[in-house]
């Protein structure tokens, strides 16, 4: 009698259906490369390569560099030109002021780049005593002398400042962005007040009797009186007002205040530079996405702004570091800065964590036209010229 | 052997002709041996019907769950790679986001709480919290993208509470909340048909099993423990665990790693033998949830009426989230477990100091998965040259010019920090352990067939199965001569825990 086959029992097979299912999702969370330690898997056809978008045209270069100007900071993150052309770069909890350049300095070809910290002209804060001003209890450990380097103690770290000019209400006022508020100062260091808490400030800019506020949560900018009353807010679409909302992926969200009485805020998302009337309404956007040079590429670009006396627009880009001049208009003028002369770090594309993100340069231009670029990488403010026609 | 139906001429499954025999033979007041299988007929052709279609209808969603997640494999690079005959699409600006969406998040919540609550509680529909599951998923699943979700908001909370610096967003604490509050209230109507993850479980349980009580109980703790892993990581700002971890939040975005894809589909196959296994076993809100529920003032009831004994609603719960009625115990029985009860009591201190000293040896295995320690690590491992080469992160770590001996004084003290925290994490380990045996050492009293207010979701499957609901829908009638089906209990609580009961006819 042949030996019947014993069927196989339904249980017992939902069980190894089971056990198999458990055993393949357990390699495939085990398999997880959630810090992509074991590469992408992907040949080299894949690979992600920005080199060739990092080359200049040597004859787009209209600038310069003739100097630099070391910062004794961990983290430097924003500068600014005060009034007299002072210089105030903020970060590591503190401002710097640093006396202005000298008249003669980087105003004529003859003066090439040099070592840091040396060179007449560029006076370079005291790492000791800069240190000291950092880690000192006192709030304001104020004045040390003229012409010498001031420090103001802040209780965290700024973002981003601006100086009240000649023409504001309060000629050099400070206003310094805090992570979700407004700092002001006297133009002797002594703190004002404390505005109220907003969402994540980005940029300071201030006209003569409004202070705005750029806040990349809110995704809007905040118009102040000086004092910190709000007044009202541009880029949320209310009654008369139907200006476009920004796109702000990023806490990258810079304005800068132009001679022709204009706010310029750049539309990172929609890598766009807008100008604003100061009640708010839209007059002109210019800027395309693009990884040409005339362009602005990456997630979300311009990260910084500034505005040259003559109303001329300098663009900072972060991702592919770029600095760029654009006429009032928004027509692609020439390159002040690129990866080349800029801190090689910088155009690194490995961002993998948030406390090893690398902060992309700021702009700032004094009344004498001279373009100043802070790398937060070489810790030092770099100082370019126009070239002569 | 079961009798076909004379109306159909279906027969109807043991396990279902035996629960029906009991209704009839069981009562107190028999007047016929026959079984009343003609008074069940009805119902039989409702849940094949009903069954099929939720079969169907499953099916047709799984297809196309399947076909919307083929795309899941693209990555999206921005500039794009540059290929030899690859034609550049134009750049697109992206619409800003809806700034309503918190709101409307938030209001839908609530209205889809407020609906699942009631369905569950006041209208007893099944097949109202069906389609209300199906709507979830597509909105808070396929639309939303399973982000907000409250099972990821725990860690929000906590990294708040832990991280003055973090600010929850207030639609992330008002998901976190919401379902909470009313679990308290109505049980865990979230879990029936408003979660997302729940969802998904829920329309693939199509063969489900039962799991034995012992598997059941202890892989019930694990929940516990993810909560605790959940917590800990967010606390310490290590990694967002919960939602690094949710096996079908790929399947809503159509983007996942295929890791992460076929894990959300091994939970997939699992599902449709063990009902749930996430929400059960994983899921750290549900442990949550677990703990509210039995508080809750309201809960799902299994009969709108008396209960009948007739274990339908145990054997179509896919969750096993039915307690059968309990039996007197002897005074001595009940005096040994009273002992045993304050000794486990007692006991627990123990567990909870054990758990915490094997918590601290724990520090090595949890400090790891810190970003800067595994940075840390392998800064050290690439300068002494124990590995070759250099990965994104130890590249971007130079490019920050920072000095390496800053980064180990750091990772030190966060590795200090990883004691102590593993040492909270253990504890409640132990916690849980000793509470659930005591949880399993408390006698409870019950007469009937009565939902475990911290296991039964709310799914409301045992409705349509209670010939109590049937008859009171009037989708079967009492047989003239059988007896009243309902009105008293229709077998005696000893033979319905017990099963003792003679089957034959």
């Amino acid at each position: 009698m042949a030996a019947q086959a014993k069927p196989v029992h339904l249980g017992v097979l939902i069980v190894a259906v089971v056990l198999v299912a458990i055993g393949v999702g357990a390699v495939a969370v085990w398999r997880i490369d959630w810090l992509g330690e074991h590469g992408s898997g992907l040949s080299d056809s894949f690979k992600y390569d920005l080199q060739k978008y990092q080359k200049i045209d040597p004859a787009l270069f209209h600038y310069h560099l003739v100097a630099e100007m070391p910062i004794d900071m961990r983290d430097p993150r924003a500068i600014a030109i005060g009034l007299g052309d002072q210089i105030l770069v903020a970060g590591d909890k503190a401002i710097y002021v640093y006396s202005p350049l000298l008249p003669g300095e980087g105003t004529g070809t003859s003066v090439s780049p040099r070592p840091l910290g040396e060179g007449p002209g560029v006076r370079a804060a005291g790492p000791t005593k800069a240190g000291r001003a950092v880690d000192s209890p006192h709030p304001n450990p104020l004045p040390e002398g003229e012409g010498t380097t001031k420090t103001i103690s802040l209780d965290s770290e700024p973002y981003s400042l601006t100086v009240g000019n000649a023409d504001h209400a309060f000629p050099g006022r400070i206003y310094v962005g805090m992570w979700d508020h407004v700092e002001t100062f006297a133009p002797d260091g002594s703190h004002l007040a404390t505005w109220s808490k907003l969402g994540i400030l980005t940029s300071v800019a201030c006209a003569d009797k409004v202070v705005f506020v750029a806040d990349a949560h809110a995704k809007v900018v905040w118009e102040f009186n000086p004092d910190g009353k709000p007044l009202g807010q541009i880029g949320r679409r209310s009654g008369s007002r139907q200006g476009p909302m920004f796109v702000v992926p990023s806490p990258y969200f810079p304005i800068a205040m132009g001679p022709d009485g204009l706010l310029r805020v750049s539309n990172p998302g929609a890598h766009r530079v807008e100008a604003f009337t100061l009640d708010g309404h839209l007059e002109l956007a210019w800027g395309k996405p693009s990884e040409r040079i005339e362009g602005f590429c990456g997630c979300c670009n311009p990260a910084h702004l500034a505005v040259l006396p003559d109303g001329r627009i300098v663009t900072a880009e972060k991702g592919i570091p770029r600095v760029k001049v654009y006429s009032a208009e928004g027509t692609f003028e020439g390159v002040v800065a690129g990866p080349e002369s800029l801190s090689p770090n910088l155009a690194a594309a490995t961002e993998t964590r948030e406390d090893l993100r690398l902060h992309p340069v700021s702009v700032a231009a004094d009344s004498r036209g001279r373009i100043l670029v802070l790398d937060p990488v070489a810790r030092c403010v770099k100082i370019f010229v126009e070239n002569q026609k | 052997m079961s009798r076909p139906c004379p109306l159909s001429g279906h027969r109807p499954k043991v396990g279902r002709e035996k629960a029906r025999v009991r209704v009839c033979r069981g009562g107190p007041r028999r007047r016929s041996g026959t079984p009343c299988l003609t008074s069940a007929a009805p119902s039989v052709h409702n849940r094949v019907r009903h069954g099929v279609l939720d079969l169907r209808i499953a099916i047709a969603l799984l297809a196309l769950w399947t076909l919307l997640s083929l795309p899941a494999l693209a990555v999206e690079r921005f500039p794009p790679p540059d290929f030899s005959n690859h034609q550049l699409p134009v750049t697109t600006v992206p619409p800003p986001q809806f700034a309503a969406n918190p709101y409307v998040d938030v209001a839908l919540l609530a209205l889809a709480l407020a609906l699942a609550s009631y369905l569950a509680i006041r209208r007893r529909s099944r097949r109202g919290l069906f389609l209300l599951t199906i709507a979830s998923l597509v909105w808070f699943g396929f639309i939303r993208h399973g982000c907000i979700c409250p099972v990821g908001s725990i860690q929000n909370v906590t990294l708040a509470i832990f991280d003055r610096a973090y600010a929850v967003p207030w639609a992330v604490a008002a998901f976190f909340a919401l379902p909470i509050l009313f679990t308290l209230f109505f049980g865990r109507t979230f879990c029936a048909s408003v979660c997302p993850l729940g969802a998904v479980q829920e329309l693939v349980a199509l063969w489900p099993v039962k799991v034995p009580a012992w598997v059941d109980h202890s892989l019930g703790l694990l929940s516990y423990v993810y909560l605790g892993l959940g917590v800990l990581f967010s606390a310490t700002g290590t990694a967002f665990l919960i939602c690094r971890y949710d096996p079908f939040v790929g399947f809503f975005r159509l983007a996942a790693s295929a890791n992460m894809l076929i894990f959300g589909a091994c939970f997939l196959v699992v599902g449709a033998f063990i009902g749930r296994p996430y929400c059960r076993y994983l899921c750290p809100y549900g442990a949550l949830l677990r703990l509210v529920s039995r508080f809750s003032k309201w809960h799902v009831k299994i009969p709108p009426d008396e209960c009948i004994r007739c274990r339908l609603c145990e054997d179509v719960c896919p969750y096993g989230a039915i307690r059968e009625p309990t039996v007197a115990t002897a005074v001595t029985e009940r005096r040994r477990g009273r002992r045993r009860l304050a000794v486990l009591i007692g006991l627990a201190p123990l567990w909870i100091a054990l758990g915490f000293w094997l918590g601290t040896r724990l520090e090595v295995p949890l400090s790891e998965l810190h970003p800067t320690i595994r940075l840390a690590d392998r800064i050290r491992q690439e300068q002494t040259g124990r590995v070759q080469g250099t990965i994104d992160a130890s590249d971007a770590f130079r490019n920050t010019g920072r000095a390496p001996a800053d980064l180990y004084r750091q990772a030190l003290a966060l590795s200090a920090m990883f004691r102590t925290a593993g040492g909270w994490f253990g504890a409640w380990v132990g916690l849980v352990v000793a509470a659930k045996l005591i949880h399993l050492s408390i006698r409870r009293q019950r007469n009937d067939y009565q939902p475990d207010r911290s296991g039964c979701v709310s799914c409301g499957r045992c409705f349509w199965y209670c010939p109590v609901e049937q008859a009171k829908q009037g989708w079967i009638q009492e047989v003239p001569g059988t007896g009243p089906l309902f009105g008293e209990n229709s077998l005696p609580a000893e033979q319905a825990a017990g099963r003792k009961m003679d089957l034959s006819p």
